[in-house]
């Protein structure tokens, strides 16, 4: 055996030396920004470089036929959308549910004349819009919901028309958009006749939305809801969270659950907050401090109390923003919904997003 | 399977990314912690570059490229975290219970022998600039050819030999260096 291969063996031996497991933390975390960060269309995606021919110049990409072509694609897209914004196609048919309202439903308006001075927490959120939709029921009570929009871009909302039956898995919000109306969205979910008054609430980012409805037993066949609202710019549907939140919703007993977004926020991604549940207490960290506190659950719905928090300085100004969010908001939490490895607690302040994760 | 998952992460299928991450970490996190030596700095080059990995694959144009286009983020990261961590000053790392659990004392003389050799080479690759332990970790970890090393780091293949040369002189001279350390130190013991 010569010297070089003598020490490619032994090379090979001190590389075998250590951990060959991802530890899940990261892997938790980085989950969590993708889920706080779902994909947007790139309408310049086939433009850009591509990460592995770093030899070929923008110049030269921009000159491939590919690239022309998507350019080309793009000008007339735009010039399709100035003419339809424009009225050019108003003779066509868009397919808009009917309105359920007697009336149509103006503009949300807050309720409260907004300060002209700013608030000096912004946490406070400045009155937001509070508008109630009548829902066109198949069968049953009449159903309402209103709708708290913290967005401010909802200017439009009005009851679907429901089709018989359950189109949906109960505990779940299907979103769907409209073709003719890109800043439309339609929300399907289903109940029973008897949950008759609803709340959503449409979070700071315009994409968060949790529909809380009461708990609600029988055995009467499941019924559509059905509510579309339109807001002040496109709308991508995929991008839509939305889930069912019920008074008793449980209480996860196991797992690690990393917010992937506070109040509409995305978290960071390195120092994220996490939150362990077990029996009442629950324990975690902001990304900064570690906490405790206490959670309980009753038919009206949530309480997270006895919090307390250890004292050490964050070490970046964006890493204290993010621990004063969070803490004020699981202050603050009223419901909890749980869907598969997703966990929404929502409150006045807003909502927390939580992806379960192992470690 | 794997370019299938690809295609679909990168349009936004989050359960195909959650698969695909689930698939890389392991060998990801082991390559960041071989260049880095260090469990926490790895631990952030790996979840740097997994989040990468969602912000850029849509720009990835042929999905086969994936797992190539996977280690050189994983060494550029690990690479850009190790001139940090240089610039910051020494990193302790403490190591978990269970490195130290069953050690020397349960060990045979010749198990002890190969210990003591790995650990050699250990600190000759501390010894070693972190681009040089990247491309070595390639080579001897990854089990990667020349040819797909050259891939990685995009550079020619010439000057992937060119460096991985001088990668094992320099490691060669770091060994030699620390065993007459140890000798001078046992003579004047």
């Amino acid at each position: 055996m010569n010297v070089h291969d003598d020490l490619d063996r032994r090379l090979d031996a001190a590389l075998l030396d250590g951990p060959s497991r991802a530890p899940e933390r990261s892997v938790g975390a980085a989950l969590a920004y993708a889920h706080a960060h779902p994909r947007r269309r790139d309408p310049l995606a086939i433009l850009r470089k591509d990460p592995m021919n770093a030899q070929s110049s923008r110049f030269a990409v921009a000159l491939q036929p590919l690239p022309l072509v998507a350019m080309l694609a793009l000008v007339l897209a735009a010039g399709l959308a100035v003419a339809s914004a424009g009225g050019f196609f108003d003779d066509r048919s868009v397919v808009v549910p009917p309105v359920a309202t007697s009336s149509p439903i103006p503009s949300p308006v807050p309720s409260v004349p907004a300060s002209p001075a700013p608030s000096a927490s912004p946490l406070v959120p400045a009155s937001p819009a509070v508008i109630s939709v009548d829902l066109v029921e198949r069968v049953g009570a009449d159903a309402t919901i209103d709708i708290t929009d913290r967005s401010g871009r909802l200017v439009r909302a009005e009851s679907g028309n429901p089709a018989d039956g359950a189109s949906v898995p109960d505990g779940t919000v299907a979103v769907t958009g409209l073709a003719a109306s890109p800043a439309t969205i339609v929300l399907t979910w289903s109940g029973l006749p008897c949950d008759t008054t609803h709340q959503l609430t449409i979070d700071p980012d315009g994409l968060t939305m949790t529909i809380e409805r009461p708990a609600c037993q029988g055995d009467a066949m499941g019924v559509d809801h059905v509510l579309v609202l339109t807001f002040d710019r496109p709308v991508d549907a995929t991008a839509v969270r939305a889930a069912i939140a019920t008074a008793e919703a449980s209480i996860p007993t196991t797992g690690m659950w990393v917010a992937a977004s506070v109040a509409g926020n995305s978290t960071l991604a390195r120092t994220a907050p996490w939150i362990r549940f077990d029996g009442s207490n629950l324990s975690g960290s902001t990304g900064c401090n570690d906490f405790a506190a206490t959670v309980a659950s009753d038919n009206t719905g949530v309480a997270i109390t006895n919090l307390s928090i250890t004292g050490v300085a964050c070490r970046t100004a964006a890493l204290h923003e993010q621990e004063r969010l969070f803490i004020e908001t699981l202050r603050n939490v009223g419901t909890m919904a749980r869907s598969g490895n997703r966990l929404r607690l929502a409150g006045d302040l807003g909502t927390i997003e939580l992806v379960e994760t192992t470690d | 399977m794997q370019r299938s998952l690809v295609e679909r992460a990168a349009t936004g299928d989050q359960r195909a990314f959650e698969s695909l991450v689930r698939q890389a970490a392991d060998r990801l996190f082991a390559i960041a912690y071989r260049i880095l030596r260090d469990h926490h700095r790895a631990e952030d080059a790996l979840q740097q570059t997994l989040v990468t990995i969602w912000d850029e694959l849509p720009r990835l144009r042929d999905p086969d490229r994936f797992e190539a286009w996977t280690y050189r983020l994983i060494v550029r990261t690990s690479i850009a975290q190790a001139k940090r961590e240089r610039r910051g000053g020494p990193v302790v790392e403490l190591l978990p219970d269970d490195a130290v659990a069953g050690s020397s004392l349960t060990r045979s003389p010749a198990e002890i022998d190969a210990v003591a050799d790995r650990d050699q080479v250990q600190r000759g690759l501390q010894r070693l600039k972190p681009d040089q332990r990247a491309i070595l970790v390639l080579q001897h970890y990854v089990g990667l050819s020349l040819a797909e090393i050259a891939d990685v780091l995009g550079i020619p293949v010439g000057t992937a030999a060119s460096r991985l040369h001088y990668a094992a002189q320099a490691l060669r001279a770091a060994i030699d260096a620390d065993g007459r350390t140890i000798d001078l130190e046992e003579r004047t013991a």
